[in-house]
């Protein structure tokens, strides 16, 4: 018996231990990086706030503005995609009218476009604001109108808004930079590839890698250069720095798969053994390209299904149930968790183009007659 | 000819009544058939709300299209338009700072800056002899630049009164609309009735007649090149008022818009031919569509295709009148 009382308290005690060992990793991010980020700040606190949402409360079924980034590339074609299946899929019951605006990836446009959309007074707005300054406005005056905001895939400028359905940008460039890190043993030489400057999604991932790298003084930043998200751009600069550091890069971080594609190419024309890149996506291109070099790499996912949970939390408030400020989509769609290289052929599919980002949710059916089929 | 004669009343020629008036009818007659489409096609076109809301849009563009006009009506462009129309929102959002005590400074000195740069564009056309286009295309560039120097991220902020004014109405109509009225009306009036209105379209003319016959060519430049960039920061000022922070990534490809519109309104390219209510009917023409494709659903493919459609048909109408 004294035995058991034995096992038992030295299970209790191991147990205890692990929890308290498991408090003293939280927080995640340093009392440092929280006070030098507005950012992580608004993120960590709305994370743990509710929004009261009985003052929306209305009858079903419901007119809901989509204000979306427009079918300017394949992430938000499929993004729209999603939308139209998701309101089949949730009935003309639930979502009587899905109203729609294609920004064509400008803030120009979608500002007045947000006011053409209010006109039509819907029971909730969902953004995806091309500019957090421009579109901070308009939010208000959204809110002011009554119409509960959801902003889905960015942010604005304001606090004034219901929800925002996304992941920590910050902790997906730490990530990102914290695997380099690992695979490099602490020691070496990085070059740094951003994507748009002054966007949100970009200074705010490059802020997180920066934060890692600046906290593992072996790490040494050789040069960091926006690469616009695009692969032609990626592919120039990474051009220019294999010219200048040669052999001396160890490890690249990149703000973007499509930009990662390019440093690879890059890599491939000089004939260089391509180095781990922190910056991989679900994107399948980038996953084909990945496999067929075995390349060491990070993945962080920015999923365009994520315009599902968007919906989901439209409907929710306009339902009256209360919503967290800030909805991570990694803890509600699946598939969605960062990843390495050793799953990466889990999530490549063969018989995808290489512009399709997952994961797919919607039938393949679906897929084909948008064209992101491999024709056989 | 008889007295009698001269003063019996010309009879109705319908050929001479299309040619001065065919452009218009066109062009108005386009945005009759948007709005008809607007009314039978959507459910909301015509409620309150929305009617406010695109007249209130009308005078974003319409600001601007109408300080493109007189520059176009005299024979020159300005391409300059976007950039400093970002500039001006710039400028206007650090100065202004969210301080309520600084609205009128921010106003006139963005007014002042405005005027500047028009002042500059027509200096240099008129001294260097150097082509419209190539200066204003050269400033499009350093204010781009400028706007980039000066901030890459929003900056500054309205004050209160600022943004309060954007949603400010009298009556069922938007405040920002009605001084856009305001704004038509004089122009239609300096054009219409006055020496300067005159000049305008003889430089536009025939700018070689202009000046042998005695009329001030330069100065003619320098009032439509600064009444255009003057315009171009009252347009600033409206965007600081709808946003409430400076971003320098606004009105892209915004001097290429207002020349579709003043195109669309019948307002020759080469000069001389033109006027207001030419280029508010482009400026309605691509309000309506905006406005249409929204209340319509109406996907990004499509969009670009019926843009094109709609634009090159207005001006097929224009050049049919020509011939």
């Amino acid at each position: 018996m004294k035995k058991f009382v034995w096992l038992a308290l030295v299970a209790l005690l191991l147990i205890g231990g692990a929890v308290m060992a498991q408090d003293t990793e939280k927080p995640a991010f340093t009392q440092e990086e929280i006070d030098a980020s507005p950012y992580l700040q608004s993120v960590l606190a709305r994370q743990e706030t509710m929004y009261d949402t009985s003052a929306f409360k209305k009858d079903g079924p419901y007119r809901i503005a989509l204000a979306a980034q427009g079918t300017s590339n394949s992430w938000s074609a499929l993004f729209d995609e999603h939308a139209r299946w998701y309101a089949e899929e949730l009935g003309t019951d639930v979502i009587g009218e899905l109203l729609y605006a294609d920004a064509q990836a400008s803030a120009d446009v979608q500002v007045p476009q947000v006011e053409d959309l209010l006109a039509q007074e819907p029971d909730a707005l969902i953004l995806v604001p091309m500019g957090a300054a421009a579109l901070s406005a308009p939010v208000e005056r959204a809110m002011a109108q009554g119409v509960p905001v959801i902003l889905c895939a960015s942010t604005v400028e304001t606090d004034n808004f219901v929800t925002e359905v996304g992941t920590n940008l910050y902790a997906a460039g730490a990530y990102l930079a914290q695997y380099l890190v690992d695979e490099l043993g602490g020691e070496g030489n990085v070059v740094m590839m951003a994507g748009i400057p002054g966007v949100t999604t970009s200074d705010v991932m490059e802020a997180g890698a920066k934060a890692v790298f600046a906290a593992n003084p072996g790490i040494t930043v050789l040069d960091g250069q926006p690469g616009n998200w695009s692969t032609a751009e990626a592919k120039s600069l990474m051009e220019t720095w294999l010219a200048k550091y040669g052999d001396d890069i160890n490890g690249v971080w990149s703000g973007g798969a499509q930009m990662s594609q390019g440093i690879v190419s890059a890599y491939l024309d000089a004939g260089k053994e391509i180095p781990p890149i922190g910056g991989g996506e679900f994107g399948n291109g980038f996953l084909r390209l990945a496999l067929e070099n075995e390349l060491s790499y990070a993945a962080w996912q920015y999923p365009n299904a994520m315009v599902t949970l968007c919906m989901d939390m439209a409907v929710k408030i306009l339902q009256g149930e209360s919503v967290p400020r800030f909805v991570d989509f990694q803890d509600s769609i699946p598939d969605t968790q960062y990843f390495t290289d050793a799953e990466g052929a889990n999530y490549f599919n063969p018989e995808w183009s290489d512009d399709v980002f997952g994961p797919i949710l919607f039938p393949a059916e679906r897929l084909e007659s948008l064209g992101f089929l491999v024709k056989k | 000819m008889s007295s009698i004669g001269l003063l019996q009343k010309r009879p109705f020629n319908s050929q001479r009544f299309w040619r001065q008036n065919g452009r218009l009818i066109a062009v108005y007659g386009l945005v009759v058939i948007m709005a008809l489409i607007g009314v039978f096609f959507t459910e909301r076109f015509l409620s309150e709300r929305n009617l406010f809301n695109l007249l209130r849009q009308t005078a974003f563009l319409g600001v601007v299209a109408l300080g493109q006009m007189l520059v176009v009506l005299t024979a020159g462009i300005d391409l300059s338009i976007g950039s400093l129309v970002r500039v001006s929102v710039l400028v206007s959002a650090i100065l202004m700072s969210g301080d309520s005590n600084n609205t009128l400074p921010a106003i006139l000195i963005t007014l002042l800056l405005g005027a500047g740069i028009g002042f500059v564009h027509a200096l240099l056309i008129n001294r260097l002899n150097i082509s419209p286009f190539i200066v204003t295309l050269a400033s499009f560039v350093i204010l781009r630049g400028v706007a980039l120097t000066i901030s890459t991220s929003p900056i500054g902020k309205a004050s209160r009164e600022t943004l309060l004014f954007y949603d400010q109405r009298v009556g069922p109509f938007s405040i920002l609309f009605l001084l856009f009225v305001i704004l038509i009306v004089t122009l239609i009036f300096v054009l219409r009735r006055t020496i300067f209105g005159r000049y305008v379209y003889a430089v536009g003319g025939n700018q070689e007649v202009a000046r042998l016959a005695g009329i001030p060519v330069q100065r003619v430049r320098y009032g439509v090149y600064i009444l255009c960039s003057l315009l171009a920061s009252v347009c600033g000022l409206m965007w600081l008022s709808r946003m409430g922070v400076g971003d320098p990534v606004i009105a892209d490809g915004l001097e290429l818009t207002t020349i579709t519109a003043v195109i669309i309104g019948g307002t020759s390219l080469f000069g001389g031919r033109g006027g207001v209510m030419g280029t508010i009917g482009g400026v309605l023409v691509l309000a309506l569509l905006a406005n249409l494709m929204v209340l319509l659903n109406v996907q990004q493919q499509y969009q670009g295709l019926i843009e094109g459609i709609v634009i090159v048909s207005s001006i097929a109408l224009y050049n049919q009148d020509t011939h």
